[in-house]
């Protein structure tokens, strides 16, 4: 599991995420409390079939403490079968957490889910903010 | 030579193949393509030489044959791939693939009709054909490199607005499919727990996302109202076993029309068109026979064009080129009729039948397939 150290401060933590596919791609980024039940707080949404989302803040650091952040990917793939299998193996995805104690940290390595036509791909990133 | 040209195929080869990446070593004979690669098409080994593709491929293998006289299985053999499809980019997205680009000062989508040049490709190929006009009979082996990029694309004036308009949707349709996983993916307990949540994502197809994907796939193969394209090829002949001669060099292009043969209500993708092109080629061979029965150096010119039209599958078209040279023997054209079927997706069947340039009444004969039929896989050496 990823984790990020926000500290404790009340400076604005900050997230992007970058798509690199010739795919259609829709990401959503969420923040949740494991121990509350239904407090997920969408904090990110991609505008545009480029999947990627801008830096954006998404809250104070000491209120993210203990919180869980995800960004989860659906990717539809264009073209032939062919060209859909080889992009879906190149297909990746970057993420970027930024003012916490960790400072600026890049993530590279997704989880990555294919459907069983290999028309869809779901990149999956998660990582637990603690102080 | 010989050491440089096996160095550079090897070097073409690998790259291929690295780049296919690690999903599958074993590339399956369904994959083969007819060839129209400008390393084949300089070999005149092509059901047709004036060929358009419209739109960017990852990489190709292609296969011909010819029905000529003691040929069995097919010696000709290609590769075409565009390198940008490989490496990473900031700006590779579904946009620069489709070819759109938003609009800096009203903000709405355009086509970039200078997306074709990010593609440009390059290929290979490696055949076996009698080119060299001697009397010995026998075919060479041939070694030849090309190149190809599309200069300039343009559809029709709404095929930006119509395509944004389906990727609004489907994006919209999508955002939708998250909500419903992401949560529950989150808080799952396990790796394998969050792992079949996300499977569940990836295979939950709600009937308005696929229909968008299924449109936005549709004119994602529409033919461009004009497409502009240049190639270029070098080929070495085999003399012998052991030496490499430089043979032949071109350079051409094409200018192509694919004129709607079908009226574009609601935004259906068209697939009826009617094709016409133009295209100029200069080549220059070490090897060519000229008016007195002398083979030595020669540069000529082909130009011509071909009609066809294109129904879904079918596609029948007739291609005529002239050849025009100071030392040209006697008034040589090629004269081609040109038939493409798609029997399915990635297996086509490919043939052109008439007369050629070179030696009186000399007769093409070429058909080309992938056989997609069979499951059987070509192994390529690791």
């Amino acid at each position: 599991m990823n984790t990020y150290h926000v500290g404790d401060s009340s400076r604005q933590i900050t997230i992007a995420a970058d798509i690199d596919t010739f795919g259609l791609a829709a990401s959503r980024a969420i923040v949740l409390d494991l121990q509350i039940e239904e407090s997920a707080t969408t904090v990110g949404t991609s505008v545009d079939a480029t999947g990627d989302i801008s830096p954006r803040d998404i809250g104070s650091a000491f209120l993210l403490a203990g919180k869980r952040l995800s960004v989860v990917t659906k990717i539809d793939l264009l073209g032939s079968e062919q060209d859909r299998q080889r992009e879906a193996d190149r297909l990746n995805g970057r993420y970027m957490v930024d003012n916490g104690a960790d400072g600026l940290r890049i993530f590279i390595d997704p989880e990555k889910v294919f459907s069983d036509d290999g028309k869809t791909v779901i990149l999956f990133f998660v990582i637990d903010l603690i102080r | 030579m010989k050491k440089i040209l096996i160095l550079l195929a090897g070097l073409v080869s690998y790259i291929a193949v690295y780049a296919q990446g690690s999903i599958n070593k074993n590339v399956t004979v369904k994959e083969l393509e007819v060839p129209s690669s400008p390393a084949f098409v300089i070999t005149e080994s092509t059901p047709s030489l004036i060929q358009t593709p419209t739109t960017p491929k990852s990489f190709v293998l292609g296969i011909a044959q010819s029905f000529e006289p003691g040929t069995s299985f097919p010696q000709n053999y290609s590769a075409e791939f565009a390198p940008y499809w490989w490496f990473s980019s900031s700006d590779r997205n579904v946009y620069t693939l489709l070819g759109l680009t938003r609009s800096t000062t009203d903000n709405t989508w355009k086509e970039n009709i200078f997306s074709g040049l990010k593609f440009t490709s390059v290929s290979i190929a490696f055949l076996s054909k009698d080119l060299v006009p001697d009397e010995v009979e026998d075919a060479q082996k041939m070694f030849s490199a090309g190149i190809r990029s599309t200069l300039i694309k343009v559809h029709s004036k709404s095929y930006a607005t119509r395509l944004q308009q389906q990727i609004a949707q489907w994006n919209s349709a999508a955002q939708n499919d998250l909500v419903i996983y992401q949560e529950r993916a989150t808080r799952a307990r396990t790796a394998e727990e969050r792992t079949e949540i996300l499977r569940e994502l990836a295979n939950h197809t709600p009937a308005n996302t696929g229909q968008f994907l299924e449109k936005i796939n549709e004119m994602f193969l529409e033919k461009p109202l004009f497409i502009w394209d240049i190639a270029a090829a070098h080929v070495y002949y085999g003399i012998g076993d052991t030496v490499w001669k430089s043979g032949r060099t071109g350079v051409w292009t094409n200018i192509a029309t694919f004129l709607p043969l079908q009226k574009n209500t609601g935004g259906e993708a068209v697939s009826q068109y009617l094709n016409l092109n133009f295209s100029i080629r200069f080549l220059s061979d070490d090897f060519f026979k000229n008016d007195e029965g002398e083979i030595g150096s020669e540069s000529v010119m082909d130009i011509g064009g071909k009609i066809a039209f294109e129904f879904n599958k079918l596609s029948i078209g007739y291609e005529y080129l002239k050849r025009v040279g100071d030392k040209v023997p006697g008034d040589p054209f090629r004269s081609v009729g040109v038939i493409n079927y798609r029997i399915r997706e990635n297996l086509f069947l490919n043939g052109g039948f008439g007369k050629s340039f070179q030696s009186p009444d000399k007769l093409v004969g070429l058909l080309g397939i992938n056989w997609g039929l069979s499951k059987e896989s070509l192994k390529i050496p690791d």
